[in-house]
């Protein structure tokens, strides 16, 4: 079923950014209100706001916005403008329960778009973060794993969002990395596979092998669930990080 | 203590060579004291091993005095004469750069230059190598340099990403300090790498050269709302194969 687009979104979609941007300019340039009203359509997404963050900005009109809108520009900019000593008032904090759904909204109607440039990635980088971490919101993790794979084939950064998806310290986090041991692209696999400190598959092997590699993996998986430890270890520490480790009994 | 050529090693045969209070001195004196056993196959590659770490110190002294600043990976940046930027905000060589002068370019023009802390790390051993390797060598040695964390690093680097226990934390290590519960929007602050220096003082790219006291106070400033885990250096250790970059030295000089 085909999704339930606002006009902004719609134009963003089937003639690309610039047009979009340019929509929106004209329905300003007519009339405020109705592009106040276009922007706070209840079913505009979070890259389309994203998109048109300068426009808005420029015009001097946040605070025309919707309080979720308002909340998730002020989301990005933060993110996106954090200086390395960075003091400033923590949104997450503030009050948890009214800021949550906004996470969530940006996740849910942004991850699809992930990858359309370097600061929109680190704003998607800091949510899941802030949703693992914070809310321990570990139903994003499987869209969550899609973005970390398709950043990959693509060349682009990954390293905070490793990071980000493994603080969930859930064996679920490993399954779905463990997924793509079977993938037909070498790349997803090799990953997998260095994530979860396994020997790769070779390129020439068939998908019977590397679905007894998977199988061999989850065994293991479920025969240490109970007994992993997860040891924050990333990518700033080490090329070959330990994402976890199975406890040893009397240990901690 | 030390072993050479599988025997243990008495350091007085060789630290009349170095001036008293020495990196260098300080060195041997730890390693021959400690617990733990340091093995080389002949005296030449201690020597070296000891030269290179004060290079590797050196090197942290000069680029912290460099033009050099931080940033992370997305907002990296490096002089286009010498490098290109990959699209995960690494740097590799540009195809026709010699390998020395772009890695001088970086002391020189250092504010031409911003990336994290892991990145800056991998700097400083190429500093160190190109003080002590002569220009020729070092070209020779590394004619493709990729600069990107722990990311796909040279061979002969290779060990330099991966941070082990050890027995005593040396002058010119790679150390770690950890912050568990760092603010989950500022990653670059899950921890900070440092080369460890003399007198207790590490040099960490954006922080500077200071006590570890000072870093672990920097991290905490960034944790999250209810944390209750305060930043800590690591007991690991990440170090170079000296061995095998000394046997680079000496096969090549040698033969040269």
């Amino acid at each position: 079923m085909q999704k339930d687009y606002c006009f902004l979104d719609r134009v963003r979609i089937d003639r690309g950014i610039n047009k979009c941007k340019a929509a929106f300019l004209d329905v300003y340039s007519n009339d405020k209100w109705k592009a106040i009203s276009c922007l706070n359509d209840s079913r505009i997404t979070f890259p389309c706001l994203y998109v048109l963050a300068n426009n808005i900005e420029v015009l001097n009109i946040e605070g025309f916005l919707s309080s979720r809108n308002k909340c998730a520009l002020k989301i990005k900019n933060r993110i996106q403008l954090r200086s390395r000593y960075y003091y400033g008032e923590d949104i997450s904090a503030n009050d948890k329960r009214a800021v949550y759904p906004v996470y969530r909204w940006i996740f849910e109607t942004g991850h699809e778009e992930d990858g359309m440039d370097d600061g929109y990635e680190a704003v998607m980088d800091a949510v899941v973060s802030v949703l693992v971490d914070i809310y321990k919101d570990n139903s994003i993790l499987p869209a969550a794993a899609d973005m970390i794979f398709s950043r990959n084939r693509k060349g682009h950064y990954t390293h905070d969002l490793l990071w980000a998806f493994f603080r969930s310290s859930t064996p679920e986090a490993l399954k779905l990395i463990a997924e793509r041991i079977c993938s037909s692209n070498q790349q997803d696999a090799d990953l997998a596979c260095h994530l979860l400190n396994i020997e790769a598959p070779n390129a020439g092997l068939n998908l019977e092998d590397r679905q007894k590699q998977y199988q061999d993996y989850l065994k293991w998986l479920n025969e240490n669930a109970q007994s992993l430890n997860f040891t924050g270890e990333s990518f700033q520490y080490s090329s070959n990080p330990i994402i976890c480790r199975v406890k040893q009994e009397g240990s901690e | 203590m030390i072993s050479v050529a599988g025997q243990p090693y008495d350091i007085s045969g060789i630290i009349g060579e170095y001036p008293a209070r020495s990196i260098e001195r300080q060195l041997l004196n730890t390693m021959s004291n400690s617990s733990g056993t340091y093995q080389y196959d002949n005296l030449d590659q201690l020597r070296f091993e000891v030269r290179l770490r004060k290079e590797i110190v050196n090197a942290s002294v000069e680029l912290n005095r460099s033009y050099f600043s931080f940033a992370v990976f997305r907002n990296s940046r490096a002089n286009p004469e010498y490098w290109d930027r990959t699209t995960n905000g690494g740097f590799r060589l540009k195809r026709g750069a010699k390998p020395s002068e772009a890695i001088r370019d970086i002391l020189v023009n250092g504010a031409e230059y911003a990336t994290e802390c892991a990145t800056a790390m991998m700097i400083v051993y190429y500093i160190a190598l190109l003080n002590v390797y002569s220009e020729d060598l070092f070209n020779r040695v590394f004619p493709q340099i990729y600069l990107m964390n722990w990311h796909s690093l040279d061979p002969l680097l290779r060990e330099a990403g991966l941070p082990v226990e050890v027995t005593d934390i040396l002058i010119g290590d790679r150390g770690y300090f950890n912050n568990p519960d760092v603010s989950p929007e500022t990653p670059e602050l899950q921890g900070e790498n440092v080369i460890v220096l003399p007198n207790e003082l590490y040099y960490g790219h954006g922080i500077g050269i200071t006590t570890a006291d000072a870093i672990i106070q920097i991290l905490n400033n960034n944790r999250k709302e209810g944390a209750t885990r305060s930043a800590y250096f690591m007991n690991t250790a990440a170090r170079p194969d000296f061995k095998r970059l000394a046997d680079v030295y000496l096969n090549r000089t040698q033969a040269a």
